[in-house]
């Protein structure tokens, strides 16, 4: 349930390059799978039926292999790729010519996986693919794009982010707990120091290191006409270099750490945002994985009212607008309530989220959760409701891949994941002949307080320290009656105890935070 | 004369024809199917490729700009939270658990014009969506204490978007650019009433019997279902539905004589922005009228109204609207024209001087009754506000003074491949169609608006720059952090 002005005819995003004569088709293969040959640019062809050709380009990498000290190369790499000159064109003309066409080209950067998404009418393809190939084989990184880019993301960084979305500081400042010490920590926009070093030629020496073929997993659908297929992987397969190197291992989170608080110091903030994870060795190619997702379901599909959670904060108590959990790394695409997908990750966590509270029921949200989390590890969930959640599992599941683009997209997260059978047919299969002793038994290894990271973007972040140490009870009021056993239930969540040591907590002033 | 009405119709149609489809309208393949029920409840199916999946979505048109009482904005949005809280039969714990055995995607949400309820489920589902929404949607019942605990959800989510300062800057350009009408007043509310809410438990419970009534309501489906399957199940459920929308005088704004401007200063962080609210006309001409019965499309009854005077009127409220739908469709050309990324504007501002950050204006920001065309900038530090207020006003005075026929066709292009490409689900689908009924009350809408689109002019385009783009028509925020002292336009 939301706001919303109308926004029917969405803008498209594109960034536009201008035509430059095709190259004369290379042989068509791939590169032969030898030992010591990099595997070629892989491409998956879908069938699709709809009037739009459809593209999705995902590169193995993303802001983990952002360089030290230039933290958001990756970032900035990609949108000079598609807000700069490319194949001798300038970005104001691509975009003049791209236009009338209303073809997408845009794209993201992950932690894992930078995608760049080409869509545009069967009517348009001709004209559409030499602009498409400009931004992908030859994109020029003059200073005057990349500065202004780089200028921007600092903006996004310094006062978007710092300064206007206290829900995305939160998840990102749990991210940084949970990946500290590794390639994963920052966030994809960079750090202000890392974005303030970062100069054209780093974006040009970062497209040649990760723009390579042997990087780079295609999946497309709709109409195609005779030749384009050929050329794609023509064009793909001169995506190789000598910069080019197979996608490392991204460096670990150092061991992992105790309980721990990060208080992000936001005097001027309104209410409290809570962002709570655990770390896990779980990502879709393991076995748990659909156990975990079932339990996360349990706790709090995103956007319904499913979930415990959400049942237990918002609608019996009506904290805040929403409380969800996560058996993966999740970012919603766009205004629907299902998943972007492609945002792959090697090292997953476990996480709950609880959306801004009012400040002073902020340390109750906080123990509400926790308490939730625990009662559900030590006691699990009755057989009512785990024949309830796998039903509404594994019918809500189907809904995931409405989209072209979102059928690409998990087709190609396979592909990272290394998995043989379609992801959301085989999780909701998996649902199905799931037991409860099974979920219990899978929450139960994967799961634990012991390392739970809680991220807080607060104002008085030191007196909410000081709660949280002092541990002493934090009872809330309603504006109306409620039940006794809810009020007594109130009484345990309010000295829910979180035994914290203040060494524990950390304070970050919002000014400080990325930088 | 009821002839001359659809003859005129079908040909703005198809001069819009897609390729090889008489009937297509941007992406749908056949016009909408309607049927409406004696008691006012009107019944819309949308052929829509999905297999499997049905969208059986429930518009409601009642919005912000019902909200007449002081100190009552925002309950058209409490209201449609107070939709998810059962009824006496299937109480919101046995609702909430039969959408989850359907495996549903049951959400909502509220505009200025109205409230749009969006059930998207399995196909094989759909006697079981019509019999619950049916349900609900006559017979809501909620005790105080769930309303109590509920108003808690809707302060959390005005907490969640007040983090950014756009919130502040809306309502502010609301309150500024409405002295009189309710879009003076955001769709959230203001903080004060929804923290009054609490004590509104009668008022919401009034407000569902002036506005949730069948007369007020279309039920718009989309996907994989037959309109002949949908209208029996929806009589058998929805039949015995009675009630009459109650008609709040909405007051009419004046059209302005001068804009005016305000700063707003922000405490913490934020870049420096500038939000411009021009004074445009509505939709499609409409004003406060009841939802217009429009006698060419479907299943619709004359009531008691001789034939002749009826076409006669039908004449001239055709030739009106058309006229109101050619502006609206000439100013969201303008908006490509002139803000879009690729315009010369953006890339003046935003790419080569880099005096802004980023420009964007509000695309397909359609109201029933007159409303903003608005654009927002993000100011780079060197840049002042009344410096890019003037860049924008000179682009726009100078489109006015004529429009190029080749980017009018350009930004024309843009918008019917836009549509048909972002429009690919039913929920979509269903979507699209709803905004457009939504703000005109006309199934209509849609097709005669995109057949207006196809006709727009570059003299349409520069007519309505300067009647509406206008000095006098614009309101402006420009908010900045407070310490900063950023040359605010207007201070001495």
């Amino acid at each position: 349930m939301s706001v919303r002005r109308i926004g029917l005819l969405a803008a498209a995003l594109a960034s536009m390059f201008a035509c430059k004569p095709a190259r004369p088709p290379a042989s068509a293969g791939q590169a032969a799978q030898g030992a010591s040959e990099p595997r070629g640019a892989r491409v998956l062809v879908e069938p699709g039926a709809g009037p739009v050709l459809e593209l999705r380009f995902v590169i193995d990498g993303g802001s983990r292999d952002d360089p030290r000290g230039r933290e958001g190369l990756s970032h900035v790499m990609l949108t000079s790729m598609l807000e700069g000159s490319a194949g001798g064109i300038s970005y104001p003309e691509r975009a003049r010519l791209l236009y009338p066409m209303a073809a997408a080209l845009s794209g993201y950067v992950g932690r894992e996986q930078t995608v760049l998404v080409a869509r545009v009418h069967r009517d348009h393809v001709a004209a559409f693919y030499p602009l498409l190939r400009g931004v992908l084989l030859e994109p020029a990184f003059d200073a005057v794009d990349v500065d202004r880019v780089r200028t921007r993301a600092l903006s996004s960084l310094t006062q978007d982010l710092r300064g206007a979305d206290d829900e995305e500081l939160g998840k990102q400042t749990l991210q940084a707990m949970l990946y500290e010490g590794g390639s994963r920590e920052h966030p994809e926009l960079g750090t202000e120091s890392g974005l303030s070093t970062i100069r054209a030629p780093d974006a040009s020496a970062h497209w040649a290191r990760l723009v390579c073929a042997r990087r780079m997993s295609v999946a497309l659908s709709g109409p195609l006409p005779e030749g384009l297929l050929a050329q794609l992987r023509a064009d793909l397969a001169g995506l190789e270099r000598s910069a080019c190197a197979a996608a490392e291992s991204p460096v670990a989170a150092r061991a992992r750490s105790g309980r721990r608080v990060w208080i992000v110091d936001k005097p001027e903030a309104q209410s409290v945002a809570i962002s709570i994870g655990i770390p896990i060795d779980v990502t879709r190619s393991h076995p748990d994985h659909a156990a975990l997702t079932l339990a996360a379901a349990y706790l709090g599909q995103h956007r319904t009212f499913a979930g415990r959670l959400m049942q237990a904060m918002r609608e019996q108590r009506g904290l805040n607008y929403g409380d969800y959990a996560y058996a993966e790394h999740f970012e919603q695409d766009g205004e629907s309530r299902f998943p972007l997908p492609n945002v792959a990750r090697r090292e997953q966590y476990f996480s709950i989220w609880v959306r801004p509270v009012r400040v002073e029921h902020a340390h109750f949200a906080l123990r509400a959760a926790l308490y939730e989390l625990a009662r559900f590890l030590e006691e699990g969930l009755s057989e009512a409701d785990f024949a309830r959640i796998q039903t509404f599992a594994q019918r809500y599941y189907a809904l995931y891949a409405q989209t072209e683009q979102q059928r690409l997209g998990y087709s190609l997260d396979d592909l990272f994941y290394e998995r043989s059978a379609p992801y959301l047919e085989e999780l909701r299969a998996t649902f199905a002949a799931l037991t409860r002793e099974q979920l219990r038994a899978a929450v139960a290894r994967h799961l634990s307080l012991d390392r739970v990271q809680i991220a807080i973007v607060a104002p008085h972040a030191s007196r909410l320290a000081d709660a949280l140490v002092e541990d002493a009870p934090s009872p809330i009021t309603y504006s109306s009656e409620k039940p006794p056993e809810l009020l007594k239930e109130d009484e345990r969540i309010a000295a829910h105890p979180l035994q914290l040591v203040r060494e524990q907590i950390s304070i970050i002033p919002v000014t400080d935070i990325f930088h | 004369m009821r002839r001359c009405c659809s003859f005129l119709l079908s040909c703005a149609l198809a001069f819009f024809l897609a390729p090889g489809s008489h009937a297509q309208v941007g992406p749908f393949a056949e016009p909408p199917k309607v049927t409406r029920l004696d008691n006012g409840l009107s019944v819309v199916t949308l052929t829509w490729p999905s297999p499997g999946i049905v969208a059986y979505f429930t518009l409601v048109r009642v919005g912000a700009r019902d909200e007449v009482e002081k100190g009552h904005s925002g309950f058209a949005h409490l209201f449609e939270h107070m939709m998810f809280r059962g009824t006496k039969r299937f109480p919101k714990d046995v609702y909430e658990q039969r959408i989850q055995e359907l495996g549903a995607d049951n959400n909502a949400y509220t505009t200025q014009d109205f409230t749009l309820y969006t059930l998207t489920g399995p196909a094989a589902a759909l006697a079981d969506m019509v019999e619950l929404e049916a349900d609900r949607f006559q017979h809501l019942s909620y005790d105080e204490q769930t309303f109590r605990t509920e108003t808690g959800a809707v302060l959390g989510e005005y907490n969640k978007s007040a983090a950014s300062p756009f919130l502040k800057m809306w309502e502010a350009l609301s309150e500024l650019a409405f002295a009189r009408h309710t879009y003076g007043h955001t769709t959230i509310g203001y903080l004060a009433d929804v923290l009054a809410m609490p004590e509104k438990y009668a008022y919401s419970q009034a407000f569902f019997r002036r506005f949730y009534t069948p007369d007020n309501t279309w039920i718009v489906v989309a996907g994989d279902v037959a309109h002949a399957d949908v209208v029996k199940l929806v009589k058998a459920h929805y039949a015995g539905w009675r009630g009459k929308r109650d008609q709040p005088a909405i007051p009419v704004e004046r059209e302005p004589s001068e804009g005016a401007q305000k700063h707003l200063d922000w405490d913490g962080i934020a870049s420096p922005q500038l939000l411009i609210g021009y004074r445009a006309p509505a939709f499609d001409g409409g004003g406060g009228a009841a939802p217009a019965r429009d006698p060419g499309a479907g299943a619709a009854r004359e009531t008691g109204v001789d034939a002749r005077s009826a076409a006669r009127d039908q004449n001239g409220e055709l030739a009106a609207r058309r006229s109101a739908l050619r502006e609206t469709a000439a100013l969201e050309v303008v908006h490509g024209l002139l803000f879009d990324r690729s315009s010369p504007l953006y890339q003046e501002l935003v790419v080569e001087q880099q005096l802004l950050l980023d420009l964007s204006s509000w695309t397909d920001n359609f109201s029933r009754d007159p409303g903003l065309f608005v654009v927002h900038a993000e100011l780079s530090p060197r840049a002042r506000f009344d410096q890019i207020q003037e860049r924008v006003q000179a682009a726009v005075d100078a489109l006015a003074r004529g429009a190029d026929e080749e980017r009018v066709r350009a930004v024309r292009s843009h918008l019917s491949y836009g549509f048909t490409m972002n429009v690919e689900t039913a929920s979509d689908a269903a979507d699209a169609f709803s905004q457009f009924l939504g703000v005109s009350g006309r199934e209509q809408a849609l097709a005669e608006y995109l057949a207006a689109l196809a006709q727009v002019s570059a003299a349409d385009v520069a007519g309505v720059a300067a009647r509406y783009l206008a000095r006098q028509r614009r309101f402006s925020i420009t908010l900045a952090p407070r310490a900063v002292e950023h040359t605010k336009a207007g201070a001495p």
